[in-house]
């Protein structure tokens, strides 16, 4: 079979005209191999939502529920008004808990982070009634396959009448998306475009973090469960594992919300002649694997298991292994053990090396079917030797030689057609040692920085020693490495390696250190705890971590250095402090307008005068060019500047002192990397008694705590990374709490209980999910991540540029702020101050007709409404009006209609949305010169009146208003 | 706030051609248009979105370019009433409104077809509420409604006709 997958002549181009579709997922999606066991959809506001500005169609099949839009924003903002009711089984048996009824042995667990989207990506589909068009990311061919199955069973069409359009994979880039991704994209496309009959697109999402794929050695035969995933009998004695999930790629999340008992695997691993998986039946899982996890689980476990067996048989692993392949995998195996000098057995002994580490070398083979670039079926071999060393005292695991190779072969190939020597070679390749050490993880750590760029096990490109290959036939043919096959029996390798030289069994993938550790028995490393070997941040750098901050009014001027080399910093150091950089937003403050980044010059307003940020380039005579580590690092954590001069706590070292060790150096280095700008920023003069620097040092005594964080081990590691990140690098305190007389935030039931920035009001952030306006986690995650929120609004003044910082951040980054933020201890105190009302909150759902909306019950509010008709109505006006560019902002879900003071809604009426936190969201012309303060009063009353009527209603005075205009003149 | 330094010259996609303008990134897209482009047809009305005279399509869907910077239009696609039709050649709902002879002044014209062109281009087949909602906010000052709202109708009926002639030809 030789389909032509990338038929580009013949595809049509990409519609023009698309609409954007958006689909809601359950609470809970369980899958059992068959059919859909997860939350059932009771109903939606369906008719309320159809009603909507921009909305095309809202579309319900079964539990499958989506809208329609004429943009992303509108589609998002109709998503969130369905207000689905879901009834989601309470009778879900906890894994755990099944899984100890028979505890066999200990499991097999495979957990490796979804590599987050780099990018947008986006699937257009356009249904028609008998054929349909798909243009996809880039994929590879097994993946084309895996989509046009599901696609043909989605839409009811035979797989001929599907046409899907994806580019060619770029040589040796690995496919950008994860397969469920790329798939529940797809069919939520198809789906919404059958429904609408025009082209629709849907934004690629990233899964949300997946349950460990977890393989067990039965005790007995299992008799009484279903075998899914049969491969045929091997000749070799490998053990059948258990699974408790579903051991195939589920089906997309469209089809199995809308064909909840017609839900077959879209696909199965693809793995050979390593032995079976069986399923559990009973089981339901939410399986979010797909292929390229389901096979490297299972080569995990069973090269892992081939070791075990060998060893109880008194076997040579490698020996032993090698007897039971056959053919091809036999005689790549038997090469790849010969280049990598494996000893004979009598001289195999694990050894001590003269630095005290353990060493040892292990053995996996992998064989994989599937197809390659011009959609011909192959059979792919790859085999692979590593070797590590274990430091007994840390348990730190270091992969200190590779041997790997490749084979393949063209199934159904005409005969002798196919060149015998495939084989290709890499050793000590230094992207096979990375992809190696990708393994090596850690317990997940409060500063552990998830990069969104895909840091994955990256199939890399094909740039092997090309001389020792015997003929070049292949290169010619493109990539030996399908689906990922050349890293696939790197983990069981090295766990072979690791266990031939400790004797410890690694289980979990990635491999724990510390858990090795753990096992070995070895005594606390060190005295110094949490000290972790940071190998990779090679800096010339002293550790000052310990430097007591003393109210001692004058500091040293510590000594200007020539700066680091920054040569000296890997490039995920540098991509790390980046990501700090970013979520700190140091940009923002060290910028002036229109200056050059990161130059200063940017005033502060704060009660005390003007503060000037400074030059935080590396340039050597105006910025911090000549600083060493540890002034930085005294900067950052106690507001001393390298000539000794007390900072002044505008610059909020109060909350960077609680950054880690790590993240300041990896901070430092990024920062030193950059560009050096020339820029004098200008002095900051400060009123007596304000300009005597020396005296914060007492300021500091009193209110600075220069102490790390230190995550609170009863919390969930989520938590504490939303902690560090809440009062760390992200300083969120610095606007969003109080502030006494001294300009210290306040602390304890204060913190984070609302403050002020730049003349706006920063709402309070640990009552948010109180109140009569709760937030949730998912509104707030939204809000994070694009800058508005369909129930609260859209972020603006201030807010806008920490949206941008935070777009770097991942998305399991924002999750961790959000289960921060709205687990906070909430005061208590603001909600008696404000008269509890029994008005139910407007719900976007229902609304109002336009009809009704302008009934004539504002009387008193004559000037108001006809300004807010003439001047607001066009972009603000709730189920009326045209469908524009940027997002339709509801006036009664606004935050600061129901806020005490109208202040940020005055900001806004004055001077628009000119920066919004995505250009998406559309702008907000200013109206300063349009509206004078009477005509602001009475709009603002009128808009108090209208939409949030349980609010007592503002003062009857211009002052404010005069004194926010005046407050902006004066910038 | 913090603003990049414009040092390249922005990047536009305007009626389906790539152009180029040395305007800083906060000017309303509605000048650039009409002064780096020579693309008049959008006017210039109240200068804060309120009446419509000024709207274009970005990404196909309306907008009151007066009220929006130029950097928003960034890697999008501008559509202005001149990407619609040649005076040879007037798109349907161009074609709509001299059929209708729907214009005093014309001033506002230009907003009425685009927004009805946006209308059309998500919801070929919409009732005559929905269009006269959708018209709701462009506003016309020499009383030219009952014959706009006729060449509306119009537009849509010729886009569907245009529509079907198109499928049978293929």
């Amino acid at each position: 079979m030789s389909l032509s997958l990338h038929s580009n002549a013949a595809a049509p181009a990409l519609p023009t005209e698309l609409l954007h579709g958006l689909a809601l997922r359950p609470p809970q999606a369980r899958w059992n191999g068959l059919r859909y066991q997860g939350s059932e959809l009771v109903g939606a506001e369906l008719a309320a939502v159809r009603a909507m500005t921009g909305v095309v169609a809202a579309v319900q099949r079964q539990h499958f529920l989506g809208v329609v839009a004429a943009t992303p924003v509108y589609a998002l903002q109709a998503a969130s008004s369905l207000a689905p009711v879901w009834n989601t089984p309470g009778s879900a048996i906890p894994l755990a808990a099944q899984a100890a009824s028979s505890e066999p042995s200990t499991p097999f667990v495979w957990q490796m982070a979804r590599a987050p989207l780099h990018g947008a990506n986006q699937v257009v589909a356009w249904c028609l009634a008998d054929q349909a068009s798909v243009w996809l990311p880039p994929c590879g061919a097994q993946t084309l396959r895996t989509l046009r199955g599901e696609l043909a069973a989605l839409l009811q069409l035979p797989q001929t009448a599907l046409q899907l359009i994806s580019p060619a994979i770029a040589d040796g880039a690995a496919e950008p998306l994860h397969l469920l991704d790329l798939l529940d994209a797809a069919a939520d496309a198809a789906l919404l475009s059958q429904a609408v009959g025009r082209p629709v697109s849907v934004p690629c999402q990233t899964g949300s973090a997946h349950d460990p794929l977890v393989l067990r050695v039965p005790a007995a035969s299992p008799s009484t469960e279903l075998q899914l995933s049969a491969t045929a009998a091997s000749a070799a004695p490998a053990a059948t594992l258990l699974s408790d999930a579903p051991w195939a790629v589920r089906p997309s999340l469209a089809r199995l919300l809308s064909q909840p008992e017609l839900a077959r695997a879209s696909a199965q691993a693809s793995v050979r002649d390593a032995g079976t998986v069986q399923a559990c039946k009973t089981l339901a899982a939410t399986q979010q694997a797909g292929v390229q996890d389901l096979n490297a689980a299972q080569v995990f476990a069973q090269e892992s298991l081939w070791h075990e067996q060998a060893l109880a048989q008194g076997q040579d692993p490698l020996a032993w292994r090698i007897e039971h392949l056959q053919g091809r995998a036999q005689d790549l195996a038997r090469q790849v053990a010969e280049r990598a000098q494996w000893p004979q057995a009598e001289q195999d002994t694990p050894s001590h090396s003269a630095d005290g580490r353990l060493h040892g070398r292990g053995f996996a083979t992998a064989q994989l079917q599937t197809l390659d670039a011009s959609g011909a079926e192959r059979m792919v071999w790859s085999a692979w030797v590593a070797e590590v060393a274990v430091h007994p005292q840390t348990g730190a695991i270091e992969v200190t030689r590779v041997v790997a190779g490749h084979d393949s072969q063209q199934l159904h190939a005409a005969q002798g057609a196919t060149p015998r020597p495939e084989i290709q070679w890499q050793e000590q390749d230094p992207q096979l040692l990375a992809n190696a050490r990708q393994l090596l993880g850690s317990a997940s750590a409060f500063d552990g920085w998830n990069s969104p760029q895909p840091t994955d096990l990256v199939p890399r490109a094909q740039s092997t020693d090309l001389a020792s290959l015997p003929q070049g036939s292949l290169i010619a043919q493109g990539r030996l490495d399908l689906d990922g096959v050349e890293t696939l029996p790197a983990a069981a390798a090295i766990a072979n390696a690791v266990a031939h030289a400790t004797g410890v069994r690694l289980r979990e993938v990635p491999f724990d250190a510390e858990q090795l550790r753990r096992s070995l028995g070895a005594p606390e490393a060190g005295a110094t705890p949490g000290k972790r070997p940071w190998g990779w941040l090679a800096a010339g750098a002293v550790g000052v971590a310990g430097m007591a901050a003393m109210a001692w009014p004058l500091k040293p001027a510590l000594p200007l250095t020539s700066g680091p080399d920054v040569a000296l910093y890997s490039a995920q150091a540098l991509e790390r402090g980046r990501l700090i950089a970013a979520a700190g937003d140091c940009v923002v403050c060290h910028t002036a307008p229109g200056g050059a980044a990161n130059a200063g010059g940017f005033g502060l307003e704060t009660p005390f005068g003007t503060i000037y940020s400074t030059n935080i380039t590396p340039d050597n005579e105006t910025g911090i060019g000549r600083w060493s580590f540890a002034a930085f690092e005294r900067a950052m954590r106690q507001g001393i500047h390298q000539d000794g001069r007390q900072l002044y706590p505008a610059f909020p070292y109060t909350a960077f002192a609680k950054l880690s060790d790590g993240d300041m150096q990896a901070l430092y280095g990024y920062l030193m990397a950059q560009a050096p700008v020339k820029a004098q920023a200008p002095q900051t003069q400060l009123a007596f008694p304000y300009n005597l620097r020396p005296a914060m040092a007492g300021w500091n005594a009193l209110f600075h705590d220069a102490t790390p964080f230190k995550p609170d081990p009863a919390r969930t590691p989520e938590w504490n990374r939303g902690a560090y990140l809440v009062e760390g690098a992200g300083h969120c305190a610095a606007c969003h709490s109080p502030r006494n007389a001294l300009g210290a935030e306040k602390s304890g039931i204060h913190y984070l209980g609302g403050g002020e920035a730049e003349g706006w009001k920063a709402p309070a952030l640990n009552q948010l999910a109180e109140g009569k306006r709760p937030w949730t986690r998912d509104t707030l995650y939204q809000y994070l991540r694009t800058g508005f929120s369909p129930q609260h609004g859209v972020a603006a003044g201030p807010m806008a540029p920490v949206i941008h910082g935070l777009a770097e951040l991942p998305d399991s980054d924002l999750r961790a702020i959000t289960t921060y933020l709205l687990e906070l201890p909430a005061t208590g105190t603001q909600h008696a101050a404000q008269p509890a009302t029994q008005a139910a909150p407007a719900t976007v759902a229902t609304p109002a007709p336009a009809a009704a909306a302008a009934a004539p019950v504002y009387g008193q509010h004559v000037n108001g409404e006809r300004i807010y008709q003439n001047a607001c109505a066009v972009c603000h006006e709730a189920g009326s009006g045209p469908t524009l560019f940027g997002v339709k902002p509801l006036l009664a879900l606004n935050t600061n209609l129901h806020a005490a003071t109208p202040d940020n809604l005055v900001q806004v009426i004055l001077h628009g949305i000119q920066a919004p936190a995505n250009e998406a969201l559309g702008h907000m012309p200013g109206f300063k010169d349009s509206l004078d303060d009477a005509q602001i009063l009475d709009l603002t009353r009128y808009l108090r009146a209208r939409f949030a009527p349980e609010e007592k209603a503002w003062p009857h005075d211009t002052t404010a208003i005069s004194k926010l205009r005046a407050a902006a003149a004066a910038h | 706030m913090a603003t990049t330094s414009s040092s390249s010259p922005l990047q536009l996609r305007v009626n389906g051609r790539d152009c180029v303008t040395p305007a800083t990134p906060d000017t309303p897209l509605l000048y650039v248009l009409r002064n780096d482009l020579e693309l008049n047809s959008p006017k210039y009305g109240c200068g804060l979105g309120e009446c419509g005279a000024c709207t274009v399509l970005i990404d196909g869907v309306a907008a009151r370019s007066c009220v929006i910077p130029v950097r928003a239009a960034q890697g999008r696609e501008v559509t202005t009433l001149e990407g619609l039709g040649t005076r040879a050649r007037p798109g349907t709902t161009q074609q709509a409104f001299i059929d209708c002879q729907a214009a005093q002044c014309g001033y506002c014209l230009n907003g009425m077809i685009m927004t009805v062109e946006a209308l059309l281009r998500r919801n070929p087949d919409p009732t005559e509420a929905q269009l006269r909602n959708e018209l709701h906010h462009n506003l016309c000052r020499c009383g030219t409604h009952v014959e706009i709202m006729q060449a509306a109708l119009r537009a849509a009926r010729l886009r569907r006709a245009a529509a079907i002639a198109a499928e049978g030809k293929q």
